[in-house]
């Protein structure tokens, strides 16, 4: 089985039955020029759209996968739930001070990146970074790995200015295809309610503890199979399973 | 973004805050700047003077972030800088275009060294996205002496008519100074409580700082603070026009003046 086998299979599910329910949809990505990049704050008073507050909640988590042969070859943006422009919409606003900004809306981010992960490790850092990177005009993203967490700011101008998800999709996609191992990304934006992301953050939570014993994997010299809390994952998928106690970090497992 | 960074200390109990808060109180109704007020005093005063409890202070975001490390999901430090900043921003209390973050006092004994590096972490961190931050420090040298605050574009030791609290301006003046440059590009004195300019040119001729300003005693403000009322709701007053006139030439010294 392969790293994230389960979790791409839940998702494949998640996003079937809700293509089904004509919940979610794909986004044509937006031609050229690409939105500007520029590394943003924004204020509560400036925001448009808040995406995913902690009191909103939130799921966000990438995946990876060898690329299947079955697979389109074109990145791909989906989205479950409205637009940017329906949840901006002027009847969203909370009444009061402007400096309470709008109603927070829960927020869900899914990266799927395909492509040859050779180097597990090397590439899983590389992924997180080029994620993080992600700096457009008008747009302030937050995340929090260890609870899975993303919290994203979208000014008014950027509004104003037609910013959708379809962007900020091909904002992510632009990141991660710079990296020579990524061949496809799928990115899934979900907006549809706090309910509806619990899916994902079930996924978000399988994944992880895969990520966990990839990262356990390669910084722990010594590691104790029997006594870890991992051992289910590394029993079950080959390319996470822990080298020998005493191995040198690095040296191949399988 | 200009990142400017304005830092009010002095002795303890010369008004410090009642600076700090008034000139938060400005610059949140100029809506011209995008400023970081913070509260890095372990008392919590300009808080109160502000009227706001945070839900999150800075020694959250350090407790917090010692679970973060401890959590092997982010245990890498690209991991560990994202969590502090989604915490830091989450930390922050907003109020039209001023944000406020409070440093928060710890549980336990002993010293204050480790919330004061989170604090030294948050403001290298933050203050690039803001216009202005304006720092109520702690009193007395230890924050500046440990370079918590970092790089200070404007030094303002806050003193009264007090000899002690002119000495220890000067204590803190000098040691801005021989740390040097870019640590503190402009420091100087503002004198608070005066009856009147005379008073105010009487108590600066005692020291070779220069004069950024004085602020003269004011019912008003005394009463909001006595009631621990928010300056927010201060109506205009003449320590509020002081500060506002004080502030026009601040600006001269590192443009905070202009609009961004």
């Amino acid at each position: 089985m392969a790293r994230f086998d389960p979790q791409l299979a839940a998702l494949e599910t998640y996003l079937a039955e809700g293509t089904d329910q004509r919940l979610v949809r794909k986004l044509d990505l937006p031609g050229p020029p690409p939105w500007p990049r520029r590394r943003s704050m924004v204020l509560a008073r400036d925001t448009a759209l808040d995406l995913g507050s902690p009191a909103a909640g939130s799921v966000g988590f990438l995946l990876w996968a060898s690329l299947a042969e079955d697979l389109p070859d074109t990145d791909r943006v989906f989205l479950e739930g409205p637009d940017v422009a329906d949840l901006a919409a002027p009847g969203s606003a909370t009444p009061g001070p402007a400096a309470a900004g709008p109603d927070p809306v829960p927020f869900g981010q899914v990266i799927v990146v395909r492509g040859d992960f050779a180097a597990d490790y090397d590439c899983y850092l590389e992924l997180k970074q080029a994620q993080y990177s992600l700096a457009l005009d008008g747009v302030s993203v937050r995340s929090m790995p260890s609870q899975s967490h993303l919290w994203c700011r979208i000014h008014k101008d950027a509004v104003d200015r037609g910013f959708g998800f379809a962007h900020l999709g091909a904002g992510l996609i632009a990141g991660l295809r710079h990296l020579t191992f990524v061949d496809q990304v799928d990115v899934v934006f979900h907006t549809a309610g706090r309910e509806a992301l619990a899916p994902l953050a079930a996924i978000a939570a399988d994944a992880a503890r895969v990520v966990g014993a990839l990262i356990k994997r390669h910084e722990e010299e010594h590691a104790e199979c029997d006594e870890c809390e991992y051992a289910d994952i590394c029993e079950e998928r080959v390319h996470v399973r822990a080298p020998n106690p005493g191995t040198p970090k690095g040296a191949d497992a399988s | 973004m200009s990142g400017r960074t304005i830092v009010v200390c002095g002795k303890g109990g010369v008004g410090k805050t009642t600076v700090s808060a008034i000139l938060c109180r400005h610059l949140a109704a100029a809506h011209a700047h995008r400023t970081l007020a913070v509260d890095a005093d372990h008392a919590g005063g300009l808080c109160l003077a502000l009227g706001i409890t945070p839900e999150t202070t800075l020694r959250h975001v350090r407790d917090q972030s010692v679970v973060d490390l401890e959590s092997r999901v982010a245990s890498r430090k690209v991991d560990l800088a994202q969590s502090m900043e989604y915490r830091l921003w989450a930390a922050l209390t907003e109020r039209d275009s001023l944000a406020f973050l409070a440093l928060g006092r710890p549980e336990d004994q002993g010293c204050f060294c480790a919330v004061n590096a989170m604090l030294k972490r948050a403001l290298s961190h933050l203050s690039s996205s803001f216009d202005l931050t304006v720092v109520d420090a702690e009193a007395g040298l230890e924050q500046i002496n440990r370079d918590v605050v970092g790089d200070v574009d404007l030094l303002l030791l806050v003193c009264d008519r007090s000899v002690k609290s002119l000495r220890v301006a000067e204590a803190i003046g000098d040691l801005a100074t021989r740390l040097g440059r870019p640590r503190t590009r402009g420091c100087g004195l503002v004198i608070n409580r005066m009856r009147d300019e005379e008073q105010a040119r009487a108590v600066h001729a005692r020291t070779d700082l220069p004069l950024l300003g004085w602020i003269p005693e004011d019912e008003t403000v005394a009463s909001f603070d006595a009631e621990a009322r928010s300056f927010f709701d201060l109506p205009d007053t003449p320590a509020t026009a002081a500060v506002g006139r004080a502030l026009k030439g601040w600006g001269t010294v590192f443009e905070i003046s202009k609009k961004p």
